[in-house]
């Protein structure tokens, strides 16, 4: 009786390898065959499973096409070379020396691939060797391999950043923030992609970008300006918004707009603007404010919240601490 | 209601990359039924891609481009096996003068399952695909895939049962036509 429990539960995908191998042993052939017979749809299952068995015999090197690579691969060979007009030609040639001698000295560097970061207090300006402008908010950092801007574009991002991508049709700029990718070939954006937190969010200001799912290059959701789009790591779903909160990218403009803005997202918005840790006390969190900043300072702006809603701010080492009676 | 102008350019460029990406390892596969390896059938591919390119504002994006698409990866193909010919006298190469049409479509079609495979095998979890090529291609017992990869035989199980239960719902349309195509096949693999 415990047998027959055993068999309608038995999960025979992985007894059947055993079997089309010639490995499992007589009981195990029993409990394949008894489960083979307690129901006709099992027989169709058993079937499927031997065809899968068979279809995946010829395969004694798997995995040696990588699309993404021979992608890139295609994408270098067909970047255009420069036509020179001949009378050009004799300066190309002492220019290409000392090219080749500093080129040389660069190589070096390229090698080993380059990492940014940016200091835990305040964002850093760089821009990389393909021309891009990149600003990294506080604690942020990207890094990238050797040939970075000659055979392809590609960084990884952990925080946030905003881009200021230069063009080039040939070779895409792509971003991998955890599973998921943001390809553009020049435009301007925000990408929040911090470790710690499931959700990244692309924040696009000008043109437009591709993001997509590492494992489904092929399906990609088009971001033009004014939209943002988000990819929830842990639940790998992806959310494209027509519209676009100008507060995403005020770390890096110091421009910020609250509009019926609860405090909590207020706090959020200051903390991330600014690298200050800010607490807001319970009562007060959905209180809500309307107001525009440009260029302030955090206390200033702190002075402002405060006798608007009439609110006390106190400080406990380096974290303010916004307290109020309601409203 | 906002307005986006994309150019045309933009549009053959995400074509054309689109197309590259869905039919690239398909095309490797049935090349290397002529070119008799995947690095020289990639290379023939990609000079399919690059042409494609030199005459993208030429070619006519609207009309569905795979049949076109194998059909140069055919010749290209055929060209290759000529060229090395001269070369190296290898008897094992199919003589493009002898090539018939059925043999082209049942090179085209198991193609398609073979790249269809590969890439499902490639989105199993790392462990999971490591456990069934190890089982699979390299024929080696539970036991001694337990053994090699520090885990338990039972584990080893459940890997195999993950395998199998992907890969079926990956290749579920397929495994209506699959018999019909492999008993074709049988005496080519």
């Amino acid at each position: 009786m415990a047998m027959a429990t055993e068999n309608k539960h038995m999960d025979p995908a992985g007894l059947l390898p055993k079997i089309f191998s010639g490995e499992a042993t007589p009981q195990e052939e029993q409990l394949v065959h008894d489960w083979l017979v307690t129901d006709p749809s099992h027989q169709k299952e058993y079937d499927d499973f031997a065809k899968i068995w068979d279809i995946t015999a010829g395969f004694t090197e798997p995995g040696t096409i990588d699309v993404n690579a021979e992608w890139r691969k295609l994408m270098t060979t067909l970047t255009p070379a420069r036509k020179i007009s001949p009378r050009l030609m004799h300066i190309t040639r002492i220019a290409a020396a000392v090219v080749l001698v500093s080129a040389l000295a660069f190589y070096g560097l390229l090698q080993s691939g380059k990492q940014v970061n940016a200091p835990r207090s305040s964002t850093l300006a760089a821009t990389l060797p393909d021309g891009t402008r990149v600003t990294l908010n506080a604690g942020s950092r990207i890094s990238y391999k050797k040939g970075f801007g000659y055979s392809s574009r590609n960084l990884v991002l952990d925080g946030e950043a905003y881009f200021e991508v230069r063009k080039n049709e040939e070779l895409p700029f792509v971003i991998s923030a955890g599973e998921a990718r943001v390809k553009v070939t020049g435009t301007m954006f925000n990408v929040k992609a911090y470790k710690k937190k499931p959700e990244i969010k692309v924040s696009v200001s000008e043109g437009s970008v591709m993001l997509y799912k590492t494992q489904q290059p092929e399906v990609q959701t088009q971001l033009v300006a004014g939209e943002t789009g988000t990819f929830n790591n842990a639940l790998g779903v992806m959310k494209k918004y027509i519209s676009l909160n100008s507060n995403d990218i005020a770390w890096k403009t110091r421009i910020i707009d609250f509009k019926n803005t609860p405090l909590q997202e207020v706090a959020e918005i200051l903390t991330n603007t600014y690298h200050q840790p800010i607490n807001v006390d319970d009562a007060i969190l959905h209180c809500v404010i309307t107001v525009h900043f440009e260029n302030q300072e955090l206390d200033s702006i702190l002075g402002v919240l405060q006798s608007t809603l009439d609110l006390s701010i106190s400080t406990k080492g380096k974290r303010r601490i916004i307290s109020g009676k309601g409203c | 209601m906002r307005r986006v102008v994309v150019s045309r350019d933009t549009i053959i460029k995400q074509k054309f990359e689109v197309l590259f990406r869905e039919h690239f390892t398909g095309l490797c596969y049935f090349a290397r039924k002529y070119t008799g390896d995947l690095d020289s059938s990639k290379e023939v591919v990609h000079s399919v891609f690059i042409k494609l390119w030199e005459n993208r504002h030429a070619f006519d994006w609207e009309k569905p481009a795979k049949s076109y698409l194998f059909t140069s990866v055919y010749n290209r193909s055929l060209n290759y096996i000529r060229d090395k010919k001269r070369f190296i006298n290898r008897g094992d190469l199919t003589d493009p003068m002898h090539v018939d049409e059925a043999a082209y479509n049942d090179h085209l079609e198991t193609a398609e399952l073979e790249s269809l495979i590969a890439s499902s095998l490639q989105h199993l979890p790392e462990k999971c695909r490591k456990v069934f090529e190890m089982s699979r291609f390299e024929g080696k017992k539970y036991a001694e895939i337990a053994e090699h990869l520090d885990i338990s035989v039972k584990t080893v199980e459940t890997h195999m049962s993950k395998a199998l239960h992907i890969l079926k719902e990956a290749l579920k349309d397929y495994l209506m036509v699959v018999v019909l195509l492999m008993l074709k096949n049988m005496n080519r693999w």
